[in-house]
C-alpha cells in the first residue's frame, strides 16, 4: 500500500497533483470516482479504496469537515493529530520524509503484491470466494466480512480507526501512517505530496549560448569550449608551486585599515617622529562653580581666609576670589583680563614643552639572575659565639692555621689568643700601645704570632705546639747579635731586637707600621708603613723581612702613592701593593711589575687575593668593594657598593667560595664568589647574608672580618670589643 | 560554659559566727594550681547562699541549690555524706559519692593549718554556669600507671573536661590521690597517651594525633622529669670543661686550671688530680663498676692524657692531691675528648690532630714501647709515672675530632668538625659507618633505644639524633632546637630509652624526652656558658660551666 513518493518522480507528482487538484471537490462522493482515478489509485495505493469505506468516510465527513474544503485546516480543525501533522510539515518535515522514503522503497523491494490477479476490475471476483491469486497460483481467500454494526461499534472504540482504510485487492485493513495521512491531505489541497517539492524552480536555460539570438555560425559548441586550456594548467601548475614554496601565504593577517583621530591632539601618541612634532599648548583651565556670578555660600571665602591671603606669597595667593552678585548686571569687569590673557600669550609662546618619554620596564627584569642563596649553604649566618676581654676597639684578628685559636689585637694594647671553641681566652700580651694588626704564621706547626705595634712588629711565642714545636721556635725567635753589626755600614731599614719580656723579637721600624702579611712558607713576613709620599719614594715603605736570616730588604719598586696593604700571593712569589688608588702586581723573583689593578676607588682600604691567586677583592672607604679578575683585565670585573661607610677589611675563605667585607656602619657583608677553573667562565658573584650586631663605637663599626680556615664561619672585630663568630 | 573546680572550703568563720562552720564555694579556673598560688575566684551568688547554711555540716544538694541551677545537680551527693566536725585532730573525710557517669569528680583534700582547724575543701570539676554549656567537652579517661602503690589511682574511668592541659591533668591526678592519702604531698606529673606526651590541652591533643574521643582514653601518667633540687654549687678555681657522673659514688670533673676533681657530693672534694700543664678538655671514668681502685683518665690540652688511680676504701675529708700513674703521650694537638671502653682495658682519644688514638690503661707495662720515668717529688717517696704511646690510631677524620664514645666492645663513635659522624671497628680500624651531619659537631652520646640511637650537637642550637640502623637515610630522627646557642653536651639517661640532656653555651640545660619535641626541663642555674653535664646516680644532672662551678639538679625521677 506503500505511497510512491520518491522524489524523483517529481513530474508524476505533479501529475498527480493536477488530476488531484480536480476531483478535490468530489472526493467524497463515492466509489464511482475511484475507477476514473487509475492513476491515482496506483500511486497511493490504497487511498481511494479507503475513501469508500464507510469507517473513513464517516470520520472524513465529520470530524475533519475540512477535508472537503478547500480552506480546512485553519478552518477550526479541532482534530489534535491533524493540527499537529500540519505543524510538521510545516516545521520540520524533511526528517519524516527521509523516513518514509525508506520504508517505502525498502518495503517496494521487499513485499511484491500478494495477489496477481493484475489490474482487473475486482467486481470480476465479486461473487468468489476468493479475491485472486497469490504468487504461487494459490487462490487468496476473501476474509470472513465483518458485520457494519460490528465493525462500527469497533470503530467507536478504537481511536484510531479513521486512519484504518480498506484494501479491496488484497482484502486487509491498513493504518496509515501520520505521514501518509499528511500526503492525503496534501494531494487533498492540491499540493504536490512531498513538502520539499518546489513547483515553481527558477528556470535554468541549460541550452542557452551567448549568441543565441544571432549565431554567427550554426556550427555547434567547438570542443576547446569545454578542454581546460594548457595556459590555465600551467597558470594552475605556477600558483601550486608558488603555494608550495610559500610565496603566496594564505595566513596573512588582515591588514586592518588604519583610521587616525581626526581631533586628537596628538600630545600622548607614543609615535616616533623624526621632525619637530606640535605638541600643543597646555589647555587654560575652565570656569568652575566659584567663578559664577552667584556661588553658593561655601565657595565664598571668610574675611579670616580673605586675611590669611595677605599673608601668603604672591605665587600661592588665590588668584581669583569667588563673590555673589545679585545678578549678572552687577558683575563688573574683570580687572585682570587684560593681564591673564596677555600671560596666557606668553606661556603659549614662550613655553618651553618637552615631551616626556616613558619606558614601561618591569623593575624585576632588571635584576640579575643570581642563584638561590639556598643552594649556596653553607655560609654564616647567625652569631652564636663572642669572644668578649678587650677593653677597646679589636683593630684586627686572625686565625691559626688548623682554626682552633684566634688571636686579636686591640687599641687597649693587648693581644690576646682565644680558644674559638669556647670563647676562652687562652693568654694576653699586654703591650702596652695599641695594636693595630696580627697576623698568625700560616704553618701550623710554626705558632709564631706577629703583631704591629706603633713603630715595632712584634713577633710573638704563642706557646702552642709540643716541646718540639717549642724548641724550634725558641731557635727562631733568638736574634744574634750579627745581623745587626752587619747592616751597620748602611742605614738599617729595621732592626731584630730580642725582647725578653714578650719572648719575642722586636722589628723596630722607622714609622708607624700599619700592617703585617706574613708569606705562605712563614718565613716572610711583609710590613707596610703606611707614611707620606715622599717617603714611599725613597723605597721603604714595604719592607720584607726573613725570620730565618733575621734579614730585611726594601723592595726595590717605586710605590706611586701611599701604601695602602701588602699581600703575597697564594701559590707564587708574588706581592700585591695596594696604595690609595691604585693595586700594583710585583714578581718578586724578576722583580718586574707584573700588573696594574686600576681600581677607580678613591681610598682603598684593604685588599685580599683569592687563594688561587687570579682573584682580587679591594674594599675602599667609599664603600664599594671591587672585584678583579686578573686574567680579564685590569678594571674591576664587578663593583659592589653595598655599605652605606667605609669598608674596613675583606676576607676570603680559604677553601670554600665565600668572601667578606666589614665596614664601619657596623655589618658585615657575606658573598659567594665562585671561581671556575674554566677560563672561559667569569666568577659568580652572589650577596649572601648581611651580619649585624656590632655597635658603632666613635663612628667605627666593624673593624676586622677573617674566616675561619675550616669552617664556613666569620670572626668579626668590633669597635664595641668584642669578637663575633657567625656560623653557618 | 567556664569548667572550674568548685572548691567548697570548710573553715571556721571566725568572725561570722563562733563555733559554726561556713561554707565557701569558690571555682578554679581549669588549669589553675590549686597548691601553689591558687587565684581563687569568688562566685559571689553561691558564696552569700552557702554562708547562710554556716551551721550545717551535712553537704546536701538541698544546701547546695543556689541561683545556679545547675550546679546543685551536678553535685549529687550521698546524703549520708558527712563532714564530721568533731574536734578531734583526725581528719575526716567528706564521702562524695559522683554519679555513675562520673560527671563530677569530687575529691576531698584535706589540710590541716596550723591551728588545728581542720579545712575541708572539696573540689570538684562540674559546670558552673549553665549560660556556657557545654563549650568544652568531656572526655572519658582512666589513668594508668606504671608507678607504684603510693602513686596509684582507682583504675576506674572518669570525665574529665577535654580542655585540660597537663596542669590541670597533674591537678586531678593529685587529688584523686590525694582523696585516697592524706599525708600527700603534691607531686607533677607528666601523662603520655599512645606514646606522646601531652604537651598541649587534651582537646588539641586529640584532634592532633586523631585520637576518637568518644570511648576511654588511657593515660599514662608517671613522675614529671624536672629537677626538685638545686644543690649548693662546688666552685672550682677555673671553667669547668668537662664531667664525669657515670660513677654513682662520685663525680669527675676537669677544669681549665688543668686540675681534675672528685666530688662525693656537692661541695665535698676528696681528690684533686694533679698534673697535667694545661686546661683539661675531656675526663672519664675508666672502671665505674669495679670495687677496689678507680681509674680515672683525663684528656688535656697539653697534648697527653693522664691516668690516675685511687682506692675506694681510703677515706678522706680533706682532698688529697694525686699524681697521675701513667702519662699517655702520642697526640700533637690538644686532645678533645676520650672515653673509656666498657672493661676498662682501653681508652680512646679523639683530638686537634684529626686522630683517635686507643690507649692501654693497666698497669703492666711491656718492653719496648714503655719508659719508665722516676721522679723524686719533694724528698718524698718515689712515684713511679709511665708514659706510653698509643695501642693505635684512627685515622681518617679530615678536621678536629671533637668527641668520642666507645658504646661497645668493638665500637668507637667520634664526630667531627668536619661535620661527620663516624663508627669504628676497633679490631680493624674500618669506618663501619660515616655519615655527614651539616654542621661541625662538638659533642656526642650513644643510647636510647636498644643502645645504638646516636646524638649528636654542634655548632648550631640543635640536638640531633641518628639512628644508624635505618639504612639509607642520613636525616636524623629526632631534632631537638630549644637552644639558643652551641650545644655543648648531650648525654642519654642510662637506663631510660627516652631521655637525654643537653647543655648548651647559653647557659642551659635541657632535659629531653624523644616523646615530645619540647623540652622536659630547662635547668637555668649556670650564669655562663655549660660547657659539660652528665646524669648522676640516675636522678641528679651534673652540669659545668664557664661560672666555674659544679651545679647538681637532683630529685629527677625518670622512669
Amino acid at each position: 500500500m506503500k505511497l510512491k513518493l520518491d522524489s524523483e518522480s517529481s513530474q508524476k507528482a505533479c501529475k498527480l497533483q493536477k488530476k488531484h487538484g480536480k476531483k478535490k471537490s468530489h472526493v467524497n462522493e463515492s466509489d464511482a470516482l475511484l475507477e476514473k482515478q487509475n492513476n491515482v489509485e496506483q500511486h497511493l495505493g490504497q487511498e481511494a479504496p479507503t475513501l469508500d469505506e464507510a469507517p473513513l468516510q464517516q470520520h472524513l465527513d465529520s470530524a475533519p469537515p475540512s477535508d472537503c474544503n478547500e480552506d480546512h485546516v485553519e478552518a477550526g480543525d479541532n482534530h489534535g493529530n491533524l493540527e499537529n501533522d500540519d505543524d510538521q510539515e510545516n516545521g520540520s518535515d524533511n526528517p519524516i520524509l527521509d523516513q518514509v522514503d525508506e520504508e517505502s522503497d525498502s518495503s517496494e523491494d521487499e513485499v511484491a503484491p500478494r495477489n496477481t490477479i493484475g489490474d482487473v476490475p475486482l467486481e470480476w471476483y465479486r461473487d468468489e470466494k476468493h479475491i485472486g491469486y497469490d504468487i504461487s497460483g494459490k487462490k487468496i481467500l476473501k476474509k470472513e466480512r465483518e458485520d457494519k454494526v460490528q465493525s462500527f461499534l469497533a470503530s467507536a472504540d478504537d481511536s484510531k480507526s479513521w486512519r484504518k482504510v480498506y484494501d479491496e485487492y488484497n482484502d486487509e485493513i491498513i493504518e496509515l501512517s501520520k505521514e501518509e495521512v499528511r500526503q492525503l491531505r496534501r494531494l487533498l489541497k492540491g499540493k504536490a505530496p512531498h513538502a520539499d517539492f518546489d513547483p515553481y524552480p527558477s528556470y535554468v536555460d541549460w541550452f542557452e549560448w551567448e549568441d543565441a539570438k544571432h549565431p554567427l555560425s550554426n556550427a555547434p559548441e567547438p570542443k576547446r569550449r569545454f578542454i581546460r586550456s594548457k595556459w590555465e594548467a600551467k597558470k594552475v601548475v605556477q600558483l601550486v608551486r608558488a603555494i608550495r614554496n610559500g610565496h603566496i601565504n594564505f595566513d596573512k593577517p588582515k591588514e586592518e585599515q588604519h583610521f587616525y583621530h581626526l581631533w586628537d591632539d596628538y600630545s600622548s601618541s607614543t609615535e616616533k617622529t623624526t621632525h619637530l612634532s606640535y605638541i600643543p599648548a597646555p589647555k587654560p583651565k575652565l570656569p568652575g562653580h566659584d567663578e559664577s556670578y552667584n556661588p553658593s555660600l561655601e565657595y565664598i571665602p571668610t574675611q579670616e581666609e580673605i586675611n590669611s591671603y595677605q599673608l601668603m606669597y604672591e605665587e600661592d595667593r588665590p588668584k581669583f576670589i569667588p563673590r555673589r552678585f545679585t545678578s549678572m548686571r552687577s558683575v563688573p569687569a574683570y580687572d585682570n583680563a587684560l593681564k591673564d590673557a596677555f600671560e596666557r600669550c606668553l606661556d603659549l609662546y614662550l613655553c618651553p614643552r618637552v615631551r616626556k618619554k616613558r619606558i614601561n620596564i618591569d623593575p624585576e627584569s632588571l635584576k640579575p639572575k643570581l642563584p638561590n642563596r639556598k643552594d649556596l649553604k653553607p655560609y654564616p649566618t647567625t652569631c652564636y659565639l663572642e669572644y668578649r676581654g678587650h677593653k677597646d676597639a679589636v683593630m684586627s684578628i686572625s686565625t691559626e692555621a688548623n682554626g682552633q685559636w684566634i688571636a686579636s689585637g686591640s687599641l687597649d694594647g693587648t693581644v690576646r689568643i682565644w680558644e674559638v671553641e669556647t670563647g676562652r681566652c687562652l693568654k694576653v700580651w699586654e703591650l702596652g700601645e695599641a695594636v693595630k694588626y696580627v697576623a698568625w704564621n700560616p704553618r701550623p706547626d710554626l705558632p709564631i704570632l706577629a703583631a704591629a705595634v706603633g713603630v715595632d712588629v712584634l713577633l710573638l711565642n704563642t706557646g702552642l705546639g709540643d716541646g718540639e714545636v717549642q724548641a724550634k721556635i725558641k731557635e727562631i725567635l733568638h736574634v744574634g747579635t750579627l745581623p745587626g753589626t752587619e747592616n751597620s755600614d748602611k742605614t738599617p731599614v729595621a732592626t731584630w731586637l730580642q725582647d725578653d719580656k714578650i719572648e719575642g723579637i722586636r722589628l723596630r721600624h722607622f714609622k708607624t707600621v700599619s700592617a703585617v702579611e706574613w708569606h705562605r712558607k712563614g718565613d716572610y713576613l711583609s710590613t707596610v708603613m703606611p707614611a707620606d709620599i715622599l717617603f714611599s719614594f725613597v723605597l721603604k715603605a714595604i719592607l720584607i723581612h726573613q725570620l730565618s736570616t733575621k734579614l730585611t730588604q726594601k723592595i726595590p719598586f717605586k710605590l706611586h702613592g701611599i701604601p695602602v696593604s701588602s699581600v703575597f700571593h697564594p701559590t707564587q712569589s708574588i706581592l700585591f701593593v695596594s696604595t690609595k688608588k691604585d693595586v700594583r702586581v710585583y714578581n718578586l723573583l724578576k722583580q718586574k711589575l707584573i700588573k696594574k689593578l686600576k681600581t677607580g676607588l678613591r681610598e682603598v682600604s684593604s685588599i685580599a687575593v683569592h687563594p688561587a691567586g687570579d682573584n682580587v677583592i679591594v674594599g675602599s672607604r667609599e664603600g664599594k668593594l671591587c672585584w678583579f679578575d686578573m686574567d680579564l683585565s685590569s678594571q674591576p670585573y664587578k663593583i659592589l657598593s653595598c655599605h652605606p661607610k667605609d669598608i674596613t677589611n675583606v676576607a676570603f675563605h680559604r677553601s670554600r667560595p665565600l668572601f667578606a667585607s666589614c665596614s664601619d656602619d657596623g655589618t658585615a657583608y657575606v658573598f659567594h664568589g665562585m671561581v671556575y677553573s674554566d677560563l672561559t667562565q667569569n666568577p659568580l658573584i652572589t650577596p649572601l647574608e648581611i651580619l649585624r650586631g656590632h655597635k658603632n663605637v666613635n663612628g667605627r663599626g666593624v673593624m676586622d672580618c677573617k674566616f675561619h680556615p675550616m669552617q664556613p664561619w666569620l670572626f668579626t672585630a668590633g669597635a664595641d670589643s668584642v669578637i663575633k663568630l657567625y656560623c653557618h | 560554659m567556664k569548667t572550674g573546680v568548685l572548691t567548697i572550703i570548710k573553715e571556721k568563720r571566725k568572725e561570722a559566727s563562733k563555733e559554726g562552720t561556713s561554707w565557701v564555694l569558690k571555682t578554679l579556673k581549669d588549669g589553675e594550681h590549686i597548691k601553689g598560688n591558687p587565684p581563687i575566684e569568688d562566685m559571689k551568688g553561691e558564696e552569700t547562699e552557702q554562708r547562710s547554711h554556716e551551721t550545717d555540716t551535712t553537704f546536701t544538694p538541698a544546701a547546695h541549690r543556689t541561683s545556679d541551677g545547675t550546679c546543685a545537680q551536678q553535685l549529687r551527693c550521698d546524703p549520708d555524706a558527712k563532714l564530721t566536725n568533731d574536734g578531734s585532730d583526725q581528719p575526716t573525710f567528706i564521702s562524695l559519692n559522683t554519679e555513675a557517669t562520673c560527671s563530677v569528680v569530687a575529691v576531698t583534700q584535706l589540710r590541716r593549718t596550723s591551728g588545728g582547724n581542720p579545712i575541708y575543701s572539696i573540689q570538684a570539676a562540674m559546670d558552673i554556669d549553665a549560660d556556657f554549656e557545654e563549650t568544652s567537652r568531656r572526655i572519658q579517661v582512666r589513668f594508668i600507671t606504671k608507678l607504684n602503690a603510693p602513686f596509684r589511682v582507682p583504675a576506674n574511668a572518669i570525665a574529665i573536661p577535654s580542655n585540660l592541659t597537663r596542669l590541670g591533668l597533674s591537678t586531678v591526678v593529685n587529688n584523686l590521690l590525694s582523696a585516697g592519702n592524706p599525708e600527700w604531698e603534691e607531686e607533677p606529673f607528666d601523662f603520655l597517651i599512645d606514646g606522646e606526651l601531652v604537651r598541649m590541652s587534651l582537646e588539641k591533643f586529640l584532634l592532633a594525633k586523631g585520637i576518637s574521643a568518644e570511648k576511654t582514653l588511657e593515660i599514662e601518667y608517671f613522675k614529671a622529669v624536672a629537677p626538685r633540687r638545686e644543690e649548693e654549687p662546688s666552685v672550682h678555681d677555673d671553667w669547668v670543661s668537662a664531667v664525669d657522673g657515670s660513677c654513682p659514688g662520685f663525680i669527675l670533673t676537669g677544669c681549665y686550671d688543668g686540675l681534675g676533681r672528685v666530688w662525693e657530693s656537692a661541695g665535698l672534694c676528696t681528690r684533686i688530680l694533679e698534673g697535667h700543664s694545661d686546661a683539661i678538655s675531656s675526663v672519664c671514668i675508666v672502671n665505674p663498676e669495679e670495687a677496689t681502685n678507680v681509674i680515672l683518665a683525663t684528656a688535656s690540652k697539653d697534648r697527653t692524657l693522664r691516668l690516675w688511680k685511687y682506692s675506694k676504701d681510703d677515706r678522706v675529708s680533706n682532698p688529697t692531691k694525686i699524681r697521675p700513674f701513667k702519662i699517655l703521650k702520642g697526640h700533637k694537638l690538644s686532645v678533645q675528648s676520650v672515653a673509656s671502653q666498657k672493661s676498662g682495658h682501653l681508652i680512646c682519644s679523639g683530638s686537634w690532630d684529626y686522630t683517635i688514638k686507643l690507649w692501654r690503661t693497666d698497669e703492666h707495662h711491656f718492653e719496648g714501647d714503655v719508659s719508665i720515668k722516676k721522679r723524686k717529688k719533694n724528698d718524698q717517696a718515689e712515684e713511679s709515672q709511665l708514659e706510653e704511646d698509643s695501642v693505635a690510631t684512627l685515622v681518617g677524620h679530615s678536621q678536629s675530632v671533637s668527641s668520642v664514645a666507645w658504646p661497645k666492645h668493638e665500637e668507637i663513635y667520634s664526630v667531627s668538625w668536619d661535620h661527620s659522624v663516624r663508627s669504628w671497628d676497633v679490631e680493624t680500624g674500618n669506618v663501619l659507618f660515616n655519615h655527614l651531619s651539616g654542621k661541625a659537631l662538638n659533642c656526642l652520646d650513644i643510647g636510647g633505644e636498644g643502645s645504638s640511637l646516636i646524638a649528636a650537637g654542634g655548632s648550631d642550637p640543635i640536638v640531633r639524633i641518628w639512628d644508624p640502623r635505618k639504612p639509607g637515610t642520613s636525616s636524623p630522627i629526632f631534632q631537638f632546637s630549644s637552644h639558643t646557642s652551641w650545644v655543648s653536651a648531650c648525654k642519654w639517661h642510662d637506663k631510660s630509652w627516652f631521655h637525654l640532656l643537653s647543655a648548651s653555651y647559653d647557659g642551659k640545660v635541657m632535659l629531653w624526652d624523644l616523646r615530645t619535641a619540647w623540652p622536659l626541663a630547662v635547668i637555668d642555674s649556670h650564669k655562663e656558658k655549660v660547657l659539660s653535664a652528665d646524669w648522676w646516680k640516675d636522678d641528679n644532672v651534673v652540669s659545668g660551666g664557664a661560672d666555674s662551678k659544679l651545679r647538681i639538679s637532683s630529685g629527677i625521677y625518670v622512669s
